[in-house]
């Protein structure tokens, strides 16, 4: 049996505007003098909100729960210290049973989802369930029978209201069984990935709680705290958790208590697995721990240099990763979608999440695996650290997240080739996102709660990561990673929305980019140009005289470069900043135009069409005969078979 | 052995009228450039001035893919909700025109091949190649009719039988005879013609009758001999995909290649016909 290594937390203070002093990394350091110098430069030309001041700890967790394998049934008690960090007094408490979504088929999560999760059907035979079966104020009057349960919401009425500012602890028992491994969470033979697996309370935000029954489409939201928990399973589990291992004890019955210790984190998941192995790699100060199957010690180094990479790049890019320990868990093939979750410094991976047969990823030309881990490790900015509403915004974590995916995959393994190299497949993430968002319709909205959006995975996921990759494009990398910086910054550990994101944008970039974010993100904007006309004329001086039209099809105007290629190699580049429907471009040259390209360097990542963009003066009879020729083959071939016998 | 004779005779008889291929392969060649020329003018209009057409030449690129979605959601966009392709529409329409002019073009050239093949060693006389396509014409189009008719009547019958039964087991059984169903459909109905022409009777219902007997009595012989025929298409198949590899890159060899495959694949049809002739005269009195 393995036992991950403890981790020491570094203990550093951190001088940020009027900042209390918090217990934080060393590497925040950095974070903190990029932030106070580009406050110095006056990209923050205003005071960051009272709201990014500090970590504040809303909602911590004291968890005592044994696991029994054999009844697959989870019993704990938890003391929840909840801090009324609101202006008003609380006169009631929102707590999620999330389990409870898979009760029965009659749930909102099962009649929204049918039942089914990544393709992964609910199993009837094993469901998800959490009963509370106590819940008191720590040394005060029992809730439990003013408390209503509202399927995966726990409604607690308070006796007398909680004053602005005030804590309150409650103590809840409970028990919970987690279903045969189905959305994000569950059992699969004796591999165990526990997430949602306690009354967790709900965020109260901006004047109202967040108290939405757990969706189909949906994720979680969650206040930052500290977790100390202790759990008992059997002593052959190997267990990997959100947060460091503080003690583990072997209570001679055939069973142990292992301890961990989660701080700044809004979550707490654990796994355990008796045939996981480990593995670790130091990256600055954070120890990357790799629980896989023992199937996947081949891919081990794959996992581990991804994650690396993440944490580097986007520690780089958004700020430093703020934890000591990022556990990575290689899941088991026959645990159906249990790859691709994220929590607080644990997140999933394995090949099983995009059912890719073994042959494709063999020789490392096939960066599925990097792809989720990488994207998943993404999650640990967002929405782990800028904590946006995962339910009611889901494109501000998912839609991140996979900007932040498509960014170093393009870094690291080439835009065309990000996603699959090998002589059989070439493909980029980037592509990836342009035809799945190409598929649906265009009034597809990014914004919008999880659970109301059309086409979920495109307005979640896909759509904000071309609209992220321009908006990019469109402010330059330096001003991009400035204003990502400076949100990370100012919202790190509390929870901004949309709005709030532009707010930081606008401020950073210095221009009032509500026109981008009305179209592309409230609205249903097309980015759309074609190059209409490349034409070039011989003069009887023996100059060429040269024609070039760009015609804006789509109804946003963004900026668009152009550039006119000639036959001596000579180029012209052109500006165009959109407005009109039209524009012409003339050249007097010694050399003919052979060809004109609108987005030369595909900087507008959402265009929808980018096939009209570039046109040649000369017909290409080349290609054309060579398709040709082949759709004739085809055709006589098939009319051979259809006559082959009769 | 039958077989073995049937097909050497076959081989022999091919080999001696190895022209019967060419109108074969030219009317399948003029066909096939009637449905390609409107695919020719629209790449023409597609990618005959964009950059990204030498991509497409050179073969499958998912990327590409992801990027001609957006094409087809662009092209959607502007033609406005609701409307279809029409062009495509009209493709449809054209194939099933194509398909028509293919039968009618078989229902021509199969009795000029029938009767060529039939009169093999006889004194030479006048080509009976020509008054065999027009003796044979109206006959075989009936015939393809008929053919069109029990074809429709398998498929029918075994989809229903798919979509009633609750077993997958069965299921899985009917949908795997369909593609062997088709190929005893097309074997059965050239014994129809070769029954016409080697016995010439012109009712074709009778020749019908004849070729599903003909078929289940020698079903051994029939059904070995078309297996054969078939190996002899894989492996001219075969060959013609090793031999394309060193043609890589070379556009014009590329096509040269392509149409002599298709050439050899009808002259397959000329060795089917001979051979099966053949064993249709061993096994059936005149």
């Amino acid at each position: 049996m393995k036992v991950p290594e403890k981790v020491p937390d570094k203990v550093v203070t951190t001088h940020l505007g009027a900042r209390t002093a918090k217990p934080f990394r060393a590497s925040m350091v950095a974070c903190a003098c990029l932030a106070s110098l580009l406050t110095l430069a006056g990209f923050m030309s205003q005071a960051a909100p009272a709201q990014a001041s500090q970590a504040k700890a809303i909602a911590s967790y004291q968890i005592e729960a044994a696991y029994d394998a054999q009844a697959k049934i989870i019993a704990g008690k938890e003391t929840i210290t909840y801090l009324n960090d609101s202006p008003e007094a609380l006169a009631e408490l929102y707590l999620h049973l999330y389990l409870n979504a898979f009760r029965d088929e009659n749930t909102t999560w099962m009649r929204e989802s049918r039942g089914v999760s990544r393709g992964f059907k609910s199993d009837p035979q094993r469901r998800g369930w959490t009963d509370v079966t106590a819940i008191s104020i720590v040394n005060g009057p029992d809730l439990l029978a003013t408390s209503q349960v509202d399927e995966t919401i726990l409604r607690v009425s308070l006796p007398t209201p909680r004053a602005a500012g005030k804590t309150i602890q409650l103590a809840v028992e409970w028990k919970a069984q987690l279903p045969r491994f189905f959305a994000r969470t569950g059992l699969a033979g004796d591999f165990v990935l526990a997430g949602q697996w306690y009354p967790k309370m709900a965020v109260y935000d901006r004047g109202h709680w967040n108290k939405h029954q757990f969706h189909a489409n949906s994720e979680f939201f969650a206040d930052f705290g500290t977790y100390d928990v202790t759990i008992t399973l059997p002593a052959e589990l190997v267990v990997g958790a959100t947060g460091l291992p503080q003690k583990e004890t072997l209570n001679g019955d055939g069973t142990k208590t292992v301890s961990y210790r989660a701080q700044h984190v809004s979550d707490f998941a654990w796994t355990a697995s008796p045939r996981y192995r480990s593995a670790t790699r130091q990256v600055a100060d954070t120890e990357v721990l790799l629980l896989y199957q023992p199937e996947s010690e081949p891919l081990v180094q794959r996992y581990l240099t991804a994650a690396e990479n993440a944490l580097v790049y986007f520690g780089q890019w958004f700020g430093p990763y703020p934890h000591a320990r990022l556990t990575v868990v290689d899941t088991p093939a026959d645990a159906g979608g249990a790859g691709g979750v994220e929590y607080p410094t644990l997140i999933t991976a394995g090949m099983g999440t995009l059912g890719l047969p073994t042959f494709m990823t063999d020789g490392g030309e096939v960066h599925f695996l990097e792809m989720v881990t990488i994207h998943e490790a993404a999650h640990q900015w967002w929405p782990m650290l800028v904590a946006t509403n995962e339910m009611e915004e889901p494109w501000m974590d998912e839609g991140f997240a996979d900007y932040a995916t498509t960014r170093l995959l393009d870094k690291l393994y080439g835009k065309e080739t990000s996603v699959a190299n090998s002589p059989r497949l070439k493909f980029g993430y980037l592509y990836l996102h342009r035809g799945q968002y190409a598929m649906v319709p265009a009034s597809t909205v990014i914004y919008g709660r999880a659970w109301e959006l059309k086409n979920y995975e495109v307005a979640a996921y896909s759509k904000p990561a071309l609209v992220l990759t321009t908006l990019e494009s469109y402010l330059g990398q330096e001003r991009m990673l400035k204003a990502l910086q400076a949100y990370v910054q100012r919202w790190r550990w509390h929870h901004p929305r949309t709005e709030d994101f532009i707010a930081v944008v606008n401020e950073v970039s210095g221009e009032d980019m509500k026109w981008f974010f009305d179209a592309l993100v409230y609205g249903t904007g097309i980015v759309d140009y074609s190059l209409v006309r490349a034409q070039t004329q011989r003069q009887k001086d023996g100059s060429y005289a040269s024609k070039v039209v760009i015609e804006r099809k789509g109804d946003v105007i963004i900026p668009v470069e152009i550039l006119a290629g000639f036959r001596d190699s000579s180029t012209k580049r052109e500006k165009w900043d959109g407005v009109g429907k039209t524009v012409k471009y003339t050249y007097s040259t010694p050399s003919p135009l052979v060809s004109a390209m609108a987005d030369p360097q595909g900087k507008l990542a959402i265009e929808l069409n980018v096939l009209d963009n570039g046109r040649t003066v000369n017909v290409q009879y080349g290609p054309l005969a060579d398709l040709s020729s082949r759709w004739l083959f085809w055709m006589q071939s098939i009319l051979q078979l259809i006559g082959f016998y009769g | 052995m039958g077989i073995i004779r049937a097909f050497g005779k076959g081989l022999r008889d091919t080999a001696q009228h190895w022209w019967l291929a060419v109108p074969l392969y030219l009317s399948n060649l003029i066909v096939a450039l009637i449905m390609t020329v409107p695919v020719y003018l629209f790449l023409w209009q597609l990618i005959g001035h964009r950059p990204w057409a030498q991509q497409l030449a050179r073969g499958p690129d998912l990327n590409l893919v992801a990027d001609l979605i957006g094409l087809g959601a662009a092209a959607r966009l502007e033609q406005g909700a609701g409307k279809g392709p029409g062009g495509l529409l009209l493709y449809v329409v054209l194939a099933g025109g194509v398909f028509l002019l293919n039968g009618l073009a078989y229902a021509f050239f199969a009795g000029g091949v029938l009767e060529t093949l039939r009169r093999t060693g006889e004194p030479p006389a006048k080509s009976p190649f020509w008054p065999g396509c027009r003796r044979w014409f109206f006959p075989f189009l009936r015939l393809w009719i008929i053919s069109l008719f029990c074809l429709s009547l398998m498929v029918l019958v075994i989809g229903l039988v798919a979509a009633v039964t609750s077993s997958l087991l069965v299921k899985i059984s009917v949908l795997l005879a369909l593609p062997l169903g088709l190929l005893g459909h097309g074997v059965v109905f050239e014994y129809a013609r070769i029954s016409a022409v080697y016995l010439e009777r012109r009712s074709m219902l009778r020749a019908t009758g004849r070729a599903y007997y003909f078929f289940f009595r020698h079903f051994f012989e029939t059904t070995t001999l078309g297996a054969i025929l078939l190996l002899v298409a894989i492996l001219v198949l075969a060959l013609y995909l090793v031999l394309g590899r060193f043609a890589t890159g070379l556009a014009l060899l590329t096509i040269i290649g392509q149409q002599l495959y298709v050439l050899v694949g009808a002259g397959q049809k000329v060795l089917r016909l001979a051979s099966q002739l053949e064993l249709y005269s061993m096994r059936t009195r005149r």
